[in-house]
């Protein structure tokens, strides 16, 4: 966490968009030929779900991460990549 | 599924009912306008009756229609279902409900400002109703603060 500008008497926030995580369902998607649509009906969310997803402008709940690994086979870790996610930027104003 | 028709029946239930039953007290409200009968319809201009008869009918038969197709066509079902779950689509429906309720405090703090140099009666309208919104936040807000 690191503390910029002038002391936090308003409050921290978390900035916009630091917790959409980069995902690989895209390519396990094409990988094995399912279109969108079909991969949001077998998970039972929509399909603009899975495209901000993929996009990375949603990050998936914790179930909805897991279902998703289940569907292709693999573990979430392998699915989702958190590495950024230990540098979450907060920000003091 | 099968719990998921039954909420939409009871949704159809729900709309027929409060359609009939606002429906009536609105042309109950516009006759006595028309015959010039005291009460109810003297506070109410008729413009004012025959927009919420309007509004009414359209959103309840929109509603009825719907849940009607949705109840023959079990993909529909589905389909709607699958709408009403998205994990998404409820972040959307929260952050859409947290933005509203700021911008509703914050346009009503400005308007009881103004509204304290014009009006008095206005303005204790206002911030009785700034009150009445921030109170049940408050309520809200502890009540959801302990169950999770």
């Amino acid at each position: 966490m690191t503390a910029r500008g002038p002391a936090g008497i308003l409050g921290m926030v978390v900035k916009a968009g630091c917790w959409a995580v980069k995902t690989k369902i895209r390519e396990l998607r094409k990988k094995r030929r399912i279109s969108q649509e079909e991969l949001a009906k077998a998970l039972h969310v929509t399909r603009l779900t899975i495209t901000s997803i993929e996009n990375e402008k949603y990050t998936a709940s914790l179930p909805l991460a897991y279902k998703i690994s289940k569907f292709f086979g693999l573990t979430i870790e392998d699915i989702f990549d958190f590495s950024e996610v230990g540098d979450i930027d907060y920000e003091i104003f | 599924m099968k719990s998921f028709e039954k909420t939409v029946r009871r949704r159809l239930l729900y709309v027929v009912s409060f359609g009939a039953v606002f429906g009536a007290a609105i042309v109950a409200a516009f006759v006595l306008k028309l015959t010039g009968a005291a009460g109810i319809g003297s506070l109410l201009s008729v413009e004012l009756l025959a927009g919420l008869l309007a509004g009414t009918a359209a959103v309840s038969f929109y509603r009825v229609k719907k849940y009607r197709k949705v109840l023959k066509d079990p993909e529909a079902l589905e389909e709607l279902h699958i709408r009403e779950t998205d994990e998404r689509n409820r972040v959307v429906g929260l952050k859409a409900c947290r933005a509203t309720l700021n911008a509703a405090l914050a346009l009503l703090g400005f308007a009881g400002i103004v509204l304290s140099f014009i009006n008095q009666a206005a303005y204790y309208a206002v911030v009785a109703v700034l009150v009445v919104l921030l109170a049940l936040y408050g309520a809200f807000s502890l009540y959801y603060a302990r169950k999770y």
